[in-house]
């Protein structure tokens, strides 16, 4: 560890940010570990450590309930609830980047009267609970009566609402004291506005871009309460069928679902940062 | 529409100031509309049958709210709580930060997001369940500590709100780190070297060089940490166990199980206009100090 | 040099692009809206339902039901075979909570043909006039005349049913509560579960059986009310699996539960009992109601029909541990080892609370049991 790092950074910061990590990683751990307990309840220390919640998690080993047969049978619901919404989170997350983007590029290159405004309008989706958005949403689409409610088109909007703030922030952050002659350089070479965007400012705001695109994912994952009202038949989410679970059963499962998830996180990052470190994807770094 | 900079007459400028109309639309139309319609019942009486605001305007519900104290109090607890949490996440949130943005080593920089984001990908519901598991009577700190013998019984660290803020940091922590990632990546470190060179010791280094470069990063992870602790609803649930009444649990009961539609609308617009009208004032504050426009 | 901006030419053209935009955006999600939504079939004419079964010519029957295990179970055991008998698609909801949708879309196009709830939701919807009265019901499912007399108590019929008692650790507890009183007793300070908010069938009732024990009688909220400041300290759950899981990690001693639960802890081993307090057992219903506003009426009467019959009751009481209201349904091994019973003798205690009455009362009560229970 060199000198010329952190040298901003008084003593203390080393100290707190170990303080921070052990306080994030230890209960992950506590619910990792617990979620592979071979018991059959959700509690740590685990009794004995065994893949089958994982297993039961994906539907590849018994479920964690008798199916009516009688007999163990194994469940996809979960494995399939996660892939819609990863789709779901996806379809959001590109929309919300459109959206949000746009939003921030006005807001931090304009000074206009009603500006503070403006921008806490598109904050306050967040100031409210869910259950405002959702049923706001479901009463509306059934008023308008163009075939929203219970459509994955209505469900979809309902994210996008939710994770579109998040971008603006960040984005917003990204582009504080951009440097307008790098683009007009551009332009006056010649680019259209869409190249320059592509070419000189995107590659800039990436970081904003990055950690938008993070927030809008796992916020639109995780989503629960908006989804009970948008979500249509036949096809939940993750966190829904999670819940639904939960009013039957106390067992591992969600935990289960969480390792996955990490699981799957790890991995990905893993897979992206063979090809240069992290950093410098997310366009953290300054090359 | 004020000349900021010599490049105002540009029409790439100019037109990016249209760029926002879009997501207004989609906001106005999907948001503001029903959400402001569906609020507008907080001015009706009570009525179990519809969800349709009525012509008939009374403060009935608005008075309801401010004459009983589970709503007073359950009004000062959520700002209290959110205001706990966007403080607690910037001090512990803000050195994890600062480190990882000055990590060179790939590997090391890579463990720490992973680490960072893997709370995020835990359902909320099973993180308070694991913070039940650590904090509960019978959780670990406090069989730890009755097994040392350093308390007598157990400590409430869980439904109370003590568990209810700790749970939230676990959502506030990561959502602060990466809002302040970008910032701090952008200070460059020969300005802090500068500033050392000319005899600054860390701490002032920190308080001169860093902190003001990281405002905007600052800016953007307080009102995001902030707004979400105001509106949460599993964590008071779950961790507070029905003990903690946040405006948000208010509402739900409200509307899920009381079908007082017309008292949960009220619950909500003095929850929305409250909100609004401190995170106007935030960004006003803020904006002054930060220079720029962001 | 300045460069003056064309700006007025460049805000109509991108005024008209959103527009057009916008409006090519809204058509095309309807569009392809419309093509996801099912054609509706014209309403049945209104004769009573004598139980044949028919062909709906390939109809959308939209009911709400629990999820989960739950409607797995009903889909392989009676949905399934119900789509192919009556040529027809069921669409299941899994809520939680259906009255604020129903309300949302008003009383003439509900979102549901048949709902299972528990009473105190099905009682708002009730009350606010979107089910069919139980009467009417009663008139169209055949299968309603092998009933109990409970069974029409609620907003529609009632199919099943749990007892509501203590369920408590039997190697924690010092001795066997009998009476709903024990529940009060200072050993299980801070070491009781009930559920929350209040106007669930567990609390609710607990409510109104206080009422009575310590009170005037179930409708002395007053007393009520007193006897739950009495409950602090208490932990208060937000679902019955999350009273087990404390029960079974000793964060609580004994709970207001229902008799399957706590079958089911003992059954995986854990030391746990369910009592039946001698003043009385509430119920914990499941509640069939058909919306007035329903384009399926016969439909969803048809299902209905199959959901109290004596067969599969027998089927579904057996899997979930709970109690049949049909006379004729024949009781398992299993059912009859934990003590159920099906006879005269063994309903004649069932008791349904004045719901309709309750859920005049429940909001403010909701509030002064909140601030009760903030305490401690």
């Amino acid at each position: 560890m060199s000198e010329e790092r952190g040298l901003g950074m008084p003593v203390v910061f080393r100290f707190g940010a170990i303080v921070a990590l052990s306080f994030l990683i230890v209960p992950m751990l506590i619910i990792v570990l617990a979620g592979l307990t071979a018991g059959g309840y959700l509690k740590f220390p685990p009794e004995g450590l065994s893949l089958r919640w994982v297993l039961a998690f994906l539907g590849l080993g018994p479920g964690s309930y008798v199916a009516s047969t009688g007999a163990a049978g194994a469940t996809t619901v979960f494995i399939r609830a996660f892939g819609f919404s990863f789709l779901l989170a996806a379809l959001s997350t590109l929309a919300s980047l459109a959206l949000g983007t746009m939003a921030a590029l006005t807001l931090t290159r304009h000074d206009f009267p009603g500006r503070a405004f403006i921008q806490s309008f598109f904050l306050s989706p967040l100031m409210l609970p869910g259950i405002v958005i959702g049923l706001a949403l479901f009463i509306f689409y059934r008023a308008a009566g163009l075939g929203l409610s219970r459509s994955f088109t209505g469900l979809l909007i309902g994210h996008i609402i939710i994770c579109t703030p998040f971008v603006i922030r960040t984005v917003s952050a990204s582009l504080y004291n951009f440097d307008l002659s790098l683009e007009e350089a551009a332009r006056s070479l010649g680019a259209s506005p869409l190249q320059t965007f592509r070419q000189i400012t995107l590659p800039l705001i990436m970081p904003g871009i990055t950690a938008g695109s993070i927030f809008s994912f796992i916020v639109s994952f995780g989503q629960f309460d908006v989804t009970v009202f948008l979500a249509i038949p036949e096809q939940q989410t993750l966190p829904l069928t999670i819940f639904d679970h939960l009013r039957f059963h106390s067992d591992p499962i969600p935990a289960a679902a969480g390792i996955f998830a990490i699981v799957l996180v790890i991995v990905s990052l893993l897979v992206t940062a063979r090809s240069g470190d992290l950093k410098a994807f997310a366009g953290f770094g300054k090359t | 529409m004020t000349e900021a900079s010599p490049n105002a007459a540009w029409p790439l400028r100019q037109r990016s100031f249209w760029l926002v109309a879009p997501p207004l639309l989609v906001f106005v139309v999907f948001f503001a509309i029903p959400v402001g319609t569906l609020l507008l019942l907080s001015f009706n009486a009570p009525n179990q049958a519809t969800l349709r605001p009525e012509a008939n305007f009374a403060l009935g519900n608005y008075q309801h709210f401010f004459d009983e104290e589970l709503f007073t109090d359950a009004l000062t607890r959520t700002y209290w709580i959110s205001l706990e949490v966007t403080v607690l996440s910037l001090v512990i949130g803000y050195p994890l930060s600062y480190l990882m943005a000055r990590t060179q080593s790939p590997r090391w920089s890579n463990l720490l997001m992973i680490l960072v984001l893997t709370p995020l990908q835990v359902d909320t519901v099973i993180r308070a369940y694991g913070m039940v598991i650590i904090f509960g009577d019978v959780g670990l700190v406090n069989s730890a500590l009755l097994y040392w013998q350093m308390i007598s019984a157990p400590i409430p660290l869980m439904f109370n709100d003590f568990g209810v803020v700790v749970t939230l940091l676990h959502v506030g922590v990561p959502v602060m780190v990466l809002s302040l990632m970008g910032a701090m990546q952008n200070i460059d470190p020969a300005l802090e070297e500068a500033a050392r060179s000319l005899g600054a010791n860390r701490f002032i280094t920190f308080l001169r060089v860093t902190w003001p470069l990281s405002l905007p990063g600052v800016l953007a992870g307080s009102l995001l940490v902030f707004v979400t602790a105001l509106s949460s609803y599993t964590v008071p649930r779950i961790a507070g166990g029905g003990k903690v009444v946040t405006l948000s649990t208010l509402m739900y009961n409200k509307i899920q199980t009381n079908a007082e539609w017309q008292l949960g609308a009220a619950v909500g617009a003095v929850l929305l206009v409250t909100s609004l009208i401190v995170v106007y004032f935030y960004q006003r504050l803020t904006q002054r100090s930060i220079g720029g426009l962001v | 040099m300045t460069h003056k901006p064309r700006k007025t030419q460049l805000t109509r053209r991108d005024f008209l692009k959103l527009a057009g935009a916008t409006g090519a955006g809204l058509a095309a999600s309807n569009w392809l809206a419309a093509c996801a939504a099912p054609t509706p079939t014209a309403a049945p004419t209104p004769e009573v339902y004598t139980g044949e079964v028919f062909d709906s010519g390939g109809a959308t029957l939209n009911i709400g039901i629990w999820g989960s295990v739950w409607t797995d179970f009903e889909r392989e055991n009676l949905l399934n075979q119900f789509e192919k008998d009556f040529n027809c698609k069921v669409q299941v909801d899994n809520g939680p909570q259906w009255f604020p949708k129903l309300v949302a879309a008003g009383v003439d196009n509900p979102p549901f043909d048949l709902i299972n709830q528990n009473l105190p939701e099905a009682t708002q919807g009730a009350d606010a006039g979107f089910y069919v009265p139980v009467d009417e019901v009663k008139a169209n499912v055949p299968n309603s005349a092998d009933l109990w007399d409970f069974a029409f108590k609620g907003t529609g019929l009632i199919r099943a049913w749990s007892g509501l008692g203590l369920s408590y650790r039997t190697d924690l507890a010092s001795k066997a509560p009998e009476s709903w009183a024990d529940l009060w007793n200072d050993e299980f300070d801070g070491k009781r579960g009930i559920l929350t908010p209040l106007n669930n069938s567990f609390t609710a009732s607990l409510f109104m059986v206080a009422s009575k024990i310590f009170g005037s009688g179930y409708e002395d909220t007053e007393a009520g009310l007193k006897a739950m400041e009495g409950l602090v300290p208490c932990k208060l759950g937000d679902l019955s699996p999350t009273l087990d899981n404390w029960l079974g990690a000793g964060e609580i001693i004994i709970a207001n539960e229902y008799d399957g639960s706590a079958w089911g802890m003992a059954a995986n081993g854990a030391s746990v009992a369910w009592v039946a307090p001698k003043e009385g057992v509430p119920i914990l219903e499941q509640n069939v109601s058909i919306t007035k506003g329903s384009k399926q009426k016969n439909l969803a009467y048809a299902l209905l029909n199959r959901m109290v019959s004596a067969e599969y009751q027998a089927k579904l009481c057996d899997f979930f541990m709970m109690r049949p209201t049909n006379k004729n349904t024949q009781l398992s091994d299993k059912m009859k080892a934990v003590g159920m019973a099906n006879d005269a003798e063994a309903v004649k205690n069932v008791w349904i609370p004045d719901w309709k009455w309750w859920n005049s009362v429940q909001a403010e009560l909701s509030e002064k049991f909140d601030k009760i229970m903030q305490a401690g």
